[in-house]
């Protein structure tokens, strides 16, 4: 008895143990990051060799100074704003155009579905930086190029969240939406009122990979814009980092602050980006 | 109420080679209580399906109230469903269920609440308005979806294998539920199962289908009494009945086996030999309630008895089922239970010939009228 006790006890430890180290080998850059938007810029130089590096500045009044300064000499409020616009206009377009898509391809028969549902399946395997190329030139075409519709647009409709969206409406019984139909209701108003809500996981899973895909994005927006005060929080920290005189521990704040709103989203949506993620949208089950 | 009518329905699927319903005939009265019942396959749904909107109709017409309807949305159609698999909305709480199709009706507040109250009084749900379906048993669940047809006063009622995914017990007690609201609400309804005992309780008219086509409607008692064919004869009544190849000769039926050879009863007898069935050879049918072991029965009609080796017997407790075997094939007696007999035991059956039933051997049609 005594000996099984003591095998699961060694288990828990070492699995602890192990998971810990992982946990803190994966948490280091972030921690050493926010800790050096804490300190003056010359400590951090002084500290990267010792555990120092690891702690803010001993003097409590130091820790907002970078903060204020980066406000100071940047627009950054503007940048978050513009960030925040992106990546709110383009989870609710991509929810709208994605869920409607998958709602298609799952409960329509049209000529040609198996084929274009192939074709959008097929699109997975295409890495996104080679239709970068492709992509400016359609933006340059239509006349958007500087506009935040540049931003928004091309980032809505993506294969594989209409595939997620596809695959969590095709689990919902048919006799639902036909219920539905003998009770009134509309194509749009099933869509709405009934199916959707039946897919929240889904719904909950998009947005999230949505929100943080436009907010991480920096190749697409550099590209489409010029004028920085367009500019979202990860061109703009590019900008600032390239600006002279760059400030390591100011830097650092603004890599803080834009790193703050995906913890939250993570979170807030953990629950549903694993879920989601692990039955790549198996509906509401 | 409304009547319905469906003359020379047809429906073919899209890359189907055959019919899924064949020349569909039927005139529905208004609160008739209608349920079509075959094997699977059968095209039961489907004509549902048709009626409801759900499925198109590929030749023929559809009335309500002497309205064409064929090419009319489902919901214009003003026709209340309920589903085999319930088809709730999981999101919703059971009132909302109900609700839903109201509130697009743009019916006021106060109306839906009365309306919702008084259903939910005739199916006991009162104290589960507020939950969610998953937080409710199966049985419960069909009676939301029972609930959510009767808030909406809808004329006509259609039925989809309502009662197939509840347990035994659970189906006997909701098919009385269901036999009680219609005569409560009148509500024309058409109702579909394989389960001839749902049927035959149900019915005020049974429509018996195979292979997409109507093989009989009648009463209960009709389709029992008087079956058109062998088909009906051997879909409806459990056990099924047995069917034996006869040869009628000299008055009487023999087996080709020589296992039986009994005397048929004077009217039926007559009948035969006007259509020219003397010395031909036909398809006998009786029910296995109409296979008797009373003594009494035996040494009335020493003719009608036969012999043969039990194989496997189930007691059911007010009756026995015997099965043995006869004229090549297998005979199904139900019994009374004192006369419960063991596997390999030697007995004695009499045939209520009275009650038996012929078939032309061909064509598998009726010879009794």
């Amino acid at each position: 008895m005594n000996r099984i006790i003591s095998r699961k006890t060694f288990h828990i430890v070492w699995t602890t143990v192990l998971i810990t180290l992982l946990a803190l080998f994966f948490l280091f850059p972030l921690v050493w990051m926010i800790v050096s938007s804490m300190k003056p810029e010359q400590q951090i130089y002084n500290n990267i060799s010792n555990f120092k590096a690891f702690l803010p500045s001993a003097n409590i009044s130091e820790w907002g100074k970078a903060y204020s300064s980066i406000f100071h000499r940047f627009n950054v409020f503007r940048y978050i704003l513009n960030s925040v616009f992106y990546a709110v206009s383009l989870t609710i377009g991509s929810l709208l155009v994605n869920s409607l898509a998958g709602y298609g391809f799952a409960k329509y028969k049209f000529t040609g579905r198996k084929l274009i549902f192939g074709l959008l399946i097929a699109m997975l395997v295409i890495p996104g930086a080679t239709l970068l190329i492709q992509q400016f030139q359609v933006a340059k075409t239509i006349g958007i190029l500087n506009t935040p519709l540049a931003v928004i647009l091309p980032g809505m409709s993506s294969p594989f969240y209409i595939y997620m969206f596809r695959n969590a409406f095709a689990e919902i019984p048919d006799s639902v939406t036909e219920a539905a139909e003998l009770d009134g209701a509309s194509n749009l108003r099933i869509f709405w009122n009934i199916l959707l809500p039946m897919t929240m996981p889904t719904v909950a899973t998009v947005g999230t990979l949505s929100f943080i895909g436009s907010w991480n994005d920096y190749v697409w927006p550099l590209m489409v814009l010029t004028n920085s005060d367009q500019f979202p929080l990860q061109v703009a920290i590019t900008n600032i980092n390239n600006t002279q005189p760059v400030y390591m521990n100011q830097v650092m704040s603004i890599l803080t602050i834009s790193t703050v709103p995906l913890i939250l989203v993570y979170i807030f949506f953990q629950k549903y980006l694993v879920q989601g993620m692990g039955s790549a949208g198996n509906g509401d089950k | 109420m409304v009547k319905i009518d469906l003359d020379h329905v047809y429906k073919k699927y899209d890359n189907a080679k055959n019919y899924s319903v064949k020349d569909f005939n039927l005139h529905i009265n208004p609160q008739e209580f209608i349920v079509f019942v075959g094997p699977s396959g059968c095209g039961k749904s489907t004509t549902l399906r048709m009626i409801a909107g759900l499925e198109d109709i590929t030749k023929g017409t559809f009335k309500i109230d002497g309205k064409v309807m064929n090419d009319v949305a489902p919901k214009n159609r003003d026709i209340a469903m309920v589903f085999q698999n319930y088809a709730l909305y999981p999101h919703m709480t059971v009132y909302d269920n109900m609700a839903f199709g109201l509130k697009l009706n743009k019916v006021s507040k106060s109306e839906i609440d009365k309306k919702i109250q008084k259903a939910s009084e005739i199916l006991g749900l009162k104290e589960y308005l507020k939950r969610k379906p998953a937080a409710l048993s199966g049985g419960q669940r069909q009676r939301v979806a029972l609930g959510r047809a009767i808030v909406r006063d809808a004329p006509i009622f259609l039925m989809d294998e309502p009662l197939s995914n509840l347990d035994a017990k659970l189906r006997v007690t909701m098919r009385a539920e269901i036999a009680k609201i219609h005569q409560q609400l009148k509500t024309t309804t058409i109702y579909v199962t394989h389960d001839q005992t749902e049927a035959m309780t149900l019915a005020d008219r049974i429509v018996v289908l195979k292979d997409g086509q109507i093989q009989q409607v009648g009463t209960p008692m009709e389709v029992y009494n008087k079956p058109a064919n062998v088909f009906v004869a051997g879909f409806i009544g459990s056990p099924a009945m047995n069917f034996f190849n006869v040869k009628l000769e000299n008055g009487l039926v023999h087996d080709i086996n020589g296992d039986f050879n009994i005397p048929v009863p004077e009217g039926k007898l007559n009948i035969l030999k006007d259509k020219g069935y003397d010395g031909q050879e036909l398809i006998m049918g009786i029910r296995p309630e109409d296979v008797h072991t009373e003594q009494v029965f035996l040494e009335s009609f020493p003719h009608n008895v036969v012999e043969s080796t039990v194989v496997v017997s189930e007691l059911l407790g007010s009756e026995t089922q015997l099965y043995t075997n006869l004229g090549g094939t297998e005979l199904v007696s139900k019994v009374d239970a004192r006369d419960f007999a063991k596997p390999g035991a030697h007995v004695k059956m009499g045939f209520e010939m009275n009650k038996v039933h012929f078939f032309d051997k061909d064509s598998e049609e009726t010879l009794d009228n």
